[in-house]
């Protein structure tokens, strides 16, 4: 039998510095990434639970991204979510008022400007033909919203028609 | 420091030991033990060597002669972590051991057997790897206690050799954890008692089961060095949201006990060979088909059990 023995290869508890140091991040960074690979693995092969996910703060967090990226938005896209007669609801942007002669918001159909802007809302339900009215802070997913109610100029449904609506702030 | 009264007790004879492979007893011939058949097993820098080497135990080799007293009271002026985990483990006291003869298989660095012994009992440490080294010198102070290198399956005493037998945290490193806890119950005495404790089948241990076959295959001293650098920053970052994250499935040692401490159990966790679960049901089973009695178990840890062997 030989003689036993072993050998901790010059490891110690002291901490370490120079080149030590840097082959102890480079160990780190190559050991890191097959962990995270080996992690994928796992978690494919459902051999590791799904990570704990905080659903109030993850919301909030998904909330101030939002708020942050509508705020002084200048322009963009209305995605109807509901209908109501002749109108359709839209989320617009944040920070604007909906004060008559003072409002910036106008809304665009193809590019054309519809209106008249500001018109009473039964009129927009029931007349349409382009008429539009924006107002309020509303929440969706706990992200504050302008809603846009407005109109098409012939009256028939933005989702289907094949045009485009935007808004813009004059 | 141990009492004079420790102080007098008398150290584990040679006359312990036998064959591991044959049973017989050993006559000591130099820096050797001998057995009747010529086979001789060395006696190396003053501890007796029953294995060839260190196995499947390579990772327990290299953190135990790194860290080899992070887990040790005597290095920890401000905790008795050890002996509070012992006490918690096994439920034994000092006077239930004072003047036993007890048999600590798994002894790693010592810091049971160093507990042990302070409480007034003569120890032997077994171990497969060559923690004994770091073991051999933490328990030098103690003439009472004695270390050895050998395999848990194959051990070298006689049956009915030993008052009690600890063994925590080590069974379900080997590759059968009943197996290993049933090679140590013939070596009790008759109204001996065995105490052991061994990973529950829940919470971390089950990711870490998971993790396992693919971290043993990294180099255990790029390993290690992994270890310092993760746990250094996890301890630094640990209340941010990445590392609650990483924690939640990637369990990392942040037991209170200092850096060092947490270095070693991560890396302790991660690079075995063998990592066995169980169910305290199960732990509680292999106690009763031994014939066992006087079952105890301990609420805080489930699958610390403890028993007694009938007379």
């Amino acid at each position: 039998m030989s003689e036993p023995g072993f050998d901790t290869e010059g490891f110690s508890t002291k901490p370490v510095h120079g080149l030590e140091l840097i082959k102890d991040w480079a160990a780190f960074a190559g050991v890191g990434a097959y962990l995270g690979a080996t992690y994928g693995y796992l978690r494919l092969r459902r051999k590791l639970p799904a990570p704990p996910v905080n659903l109030p703060k993850l919301t909030s967090w998904v909330a101030l991204a939002e708020v942050a990226k509508r705020v002084g938005r200048r322009e963009g896209r209305l995605e109807v979510y509901a209908a109501e007669g002749h109108a359709y609801h839209a989320r617009g942007p944040l920070g604007i008022t909906d004060k008559e002669g003072v409002s910036r918001l106008q809304v665009f159909e193809d590019g054309r400007p519809l209106g008249p802007g500001h018109a009473p809302h039964q009129e927009v339900r029931e007349l349409g033909g382009g008429r539009y009215s924006h107002w309020g802070w509303h929440l969706h997913l706990a992200t504050p919203y302008t809603l846009v109610m407005f109109s098409t100029s012939d009256n028939s449904d933005p989702r289907s028609n094949g045009r485009s609506y935007t808004y813009a702030l004059a | 420091m141990p009492s004079p009264e420790v102080d007098a007790l008398s150290p584990p004879e040679d006359a312990l030991f036998r064959c591991p492979e044959s049973g017989a007893p050993l006559t000591r011939d130099g820096d050797a033990f001998v057995a009747p058949d010529g086979k001789r097993w060395p006696v190396v820098r003053g501890i007796p060597r029953f294995v060839e080497d260190d196995q499947y135990v390579d990772s327990f080799s290299f953190e135990w002669n790194v860290h080899t007293s992070t887990q040790l009271d005597s290095s920890n002026a401000k905790q008795a972590r050890s002996e509070d985990t012992l006490r918690e483990k096994t439920g034994l006291r000092p006077e239930d051991v004072r003047g036993k003869l007890v048999l600590d298989a798994g002894v790693g660095a010592g810091r049971f057997s160093e507990v042990l012994a302070q409480w007034g009992a003569r120890v032997v440490g077994v171990d497969l790897s060559y923690a004994v080294e770091a073991s051999h010198r933490n328990l030098a102070r103690f003439p009472h206690a004695r270390v050895a290198q050998a395999d848990i399956f194959k051990l070298p005493f006689a049956p009915e050799t030993f008052d009690l037998i600890v063994s925590i945290g080590v069974l379900h490193h080997t590759p059968s954890t009943e197996g290993a806890f049933r090679a140590l119950v013939p070596l009790l005495k008759p109204g001996g008692t065995i105490a052991i404790w061994v990973y529950p089948n829940h919470d971390d241990y089950v990711k870490r089961d998971a993790w396992i076959p693919h971290t043993r295959r990294i180099p255990k001293t790029l390993f290690y060095r992994f270890c310092r650098r993760f746990v250094t920053l996890s301890h630094r970052l640990q209340r941010g949201p990445f590392f609650r994250y990483v924690n939640s499935v990637f369990p990392y040692s942040d037991q209170g006990m200092g850096l060092e401490n947490d270095i070693l159990d991560t890396f302790d966790g991660y690079s075995p060979t063998f990592h066995g679960i169980h169910s305290v049901e199960e732990v509680r089973g292999w106690f009763a088909s031994e014939g066992l009695v006087d079952l105890v178990d301990y609420p805080q840890w489930p699958t610390a059990v403890r028993g007694r062997k009938p007379e």
